[in-house]
């Protein structure tokens, strides 16, 4: 049989043992399954990667030979050992022993972590404060401060869109005098600013909508301050939802402006970008180093290798662990490299890496005679 | 005149719900099915069991690939020959797709009744493919899809060894054999099992092994 001992370790910087853990794993998944078939079986397979996009595997790729890769790269280093002419779509930290937050049971249909924490150092000890008027459901635009020029405007409207909060949102858009000469200009824009502290922020999510024709002619951009922090070309009607922008290095009160600005002439009146629910979040993150798979060793009945990982809490929170994972490298039919997890571990209860400590995961699989 | 057996492979995926398990949280095994079937595919004999023994091979192959490695650091395995082989990263790694009569691919079985060791690098005895005195005729290796149920995933290997021999045969040990790659097609043993008391092929009946290789959560 084969199975599989999860260790955990937390470190100190000196890389001290404060605690450790060891327990089964219990959890080898369908895709570990669906990997193996295709190699076993000579053939492609059809299967789940950790975005639930539905991959098939190529048992025998053209370019590359990359079908269940678990050692890897640190955090956003790219794979180490491309395969020739494949762009693989991979970070380090996409493979190998992943971390994360979920509580919820393990089942053989798991393709993700429940709820990983990402590589990177952002993690404030407090709770986050907020905006004022978030969603714009007092109907105006209490602790927003509006801006515009040439022919663009702010007006909070009520209608119905994908990823609409509540009642009203908020556009940024051309007004009835961009559809008459000299018309819409680049560089006409509008936008709405508020202070705000962001010392126990990390990101800042939003809703966004790109609204008609001329949405295409416009970017929208989110600045602190003086500097830009995010910025996108926007497509005609198109929703943008969900959208992330990191601010873990602003701490104290700053200005946030959310502006929708032309890039090319427009001809008409309501195209621009519509924004509701703009959300704060203080999002803990771990340092991943990269993922190693060493000790083959064999003593009759047994045999082992270690396959180990290094998490550093380079954050200002304590970050706790209820998760623990593997995720394996496969090749697609159209030579993209995909993540699949292979195993998912639940760890209770969690254990705590305060900034500063270190948690060393190790799986141990094993096979017994 | 020879009895002519012939081997019909069946391809078979388990329903959901219908998966047997046999083995417990954590654990990826092989769950091991024998069918002995006569000329009119009545079962004769039916036993499962928990297949007890990935060997050396297995681990070694999973070594390779979860670090794929490369030629230059390929990895020293011991193939069905005894012969050293450096094995590396490759498509064809656990190949098992064995065609009639491919003895380096596939479900074996052999009349071997030695206790399994970590280190056991192939059958104690393999059975020869054939009509022959002592020989059953390989079919080709099918696969069932890999399910899952709430609890368990898992996919089968399926091979038929139909009995034309003339005699009884008995079947005492039962393997899996692999591709391995070192810029050509190596064959390693990636797991062996000895069935107790052996099972008997009568002369013109034909054994189906089912290995189910599973993963329960």
């Amino acid at each position: 049989m084969l199975t599989a001992n999860l260790i955990l370790e937390r470190l100190n910087k000196e890389g001290k043992l404060l605690e450790r853990r060891e327990q089964p794993s219990r959890s080898f998944v369908l895709q570990l399954m669906d990997l193996l078939y295709s190699k076993h079986a000579q053939a492609d397979r059809a299967t789940r990667d950790i975005y639930n996009a539905l991959r098939t595997l190529d048992f025998d790729p053209y370019f590359g030979q990359i079908s269940l890769e678990v050692a890897s790269a640190p955090g956003h280093v790219g794979c180490a050992r491309v395969a020739t002419n494949v762009d693989r779509h991979l970070e380090g930290q996409d493979a190998g022993i992943q971390v994360g937050k979920g509580t919820s049971a393990a089942t053989p249909t798991d393709y993700r972590m429940a709820d990983r924490i990402n590589h990177g150092r952002s993690g404030a000890a407090g709770i986050p404060a907020s905006f004022t008027n978030p969603s714009f459901e007092t109907g105006d635009l209490t602790g927003w401060t509006p801006a515009t020029n040439g022919f663009m405007q702010v007006v909070l409207e009520s209608g119905a869109w994908g990823y609409k909060d509540g009642t009203y949102y908020c556009a940024l858009e051309s007004t009835p005098a961009a559809g008459v000469p000299p018309y819409g200009q680049p560089g006409h824009y509008a936008q709405i600013s508020q202070s705000i502290d962001l010392t126990n922020v990390t990101h800042i999510r939003f809703q966004l909508r790109a609204q008609g024709y001329y949405a295409s002619a416009f970017g929208f951009e989110v600045w602190v301050d003086e500097h830009p922090v995010y910025r996108i070309e926007l497509a005609n009607d198109t929703d943008y939802p969900n959208q992330m922008v990191d601010v873990s290095g602003f701490t104290g009160v700053h200005t946030v402006t959310f502006k929708c600005i032309a890039k090319s002439a427009f001809y008409a009146a309501d195209h621009g970008a519509w924004i509701d629910k703009i959300e704060t979040l203080n999002i803990a993150e771990l340092e991943y180093g990269g993922c190693e798979v060493v000790n083959l060793t064999f003593s009759n009945p047994n045999g082992q290798f270690t396959i180990r990982r290094y998490f550093t809490n380079s954050s200002s929170a304590s970050v706790t662990v209820n998760e623990v994972g593997i995720q394996a490298m496969g090749q697609d039919t159209g030579s993209s490299g995909r993540a699949f997890l292979i195993a998912r571990d639940i760890v209770s209860p969690g254990i705590a890496v305060a900034p500063g400590e270190i948690l060393r995961v190790t799986y141990v699989p094993q096979i017994t005679v | 005149m020879d009895a002519q057996v012939k081997a019909k492979p069946e391809l078979e995926t388990i329903n959901q719900g219908q998966i047997p398990n046999l083995l417990v949280h954590g654990e990826l095994e092989a769950v091991l099915e024998l069918i002995v079937k006569d000329k009119s595919s009545e079962v004769t004999s039916h036993r499962t069991m928990k297949s007890m023994s990935f060997v050396r091979q297995f681990l070694e192959l999973l070594f390779v690939e979860f670090n794929k490695l490369p030629p230059k650091a390929a990895l020293l395995m011991k193939d069905i020959g005894g012969s050293p082989r450096y094995i590396r990263e490759g498509c064809r790694n656990f190949d098992c797709a064995g065609g009639v009569g491919d003895l380096g691919r596939g479900v074996m079985v052999g009349t071997g009744a030695t206790a399994p060791t970590i280190d056991d690098y192939r059958l104690e005895a393999t059975i020869g493919h054939g009509s022959g005195a002592g020989q059953l005729q390989y079919g080709g290796v099918t696969f069932g899809l890999p399910a899952s149920d709430p609890t368990t995933s898992q996919f089968t290997i399926t091979r038929d060894f139909a009995n034309a021999s003339g005699g009884d045969i008995t079947v005492n040990e039962i393997g899996l054999y692999v591709v391995g790659w070192d810029g050509g097609a190596r064959y390693f043993m990636v797991i062996r099992d000895v069935i107790a008391g052996g099972i008997v092929v009568p002369n013109g009946q034909t054994l189906t092994v089912n290995y189910r290789e599973q993963a329960v959560v």
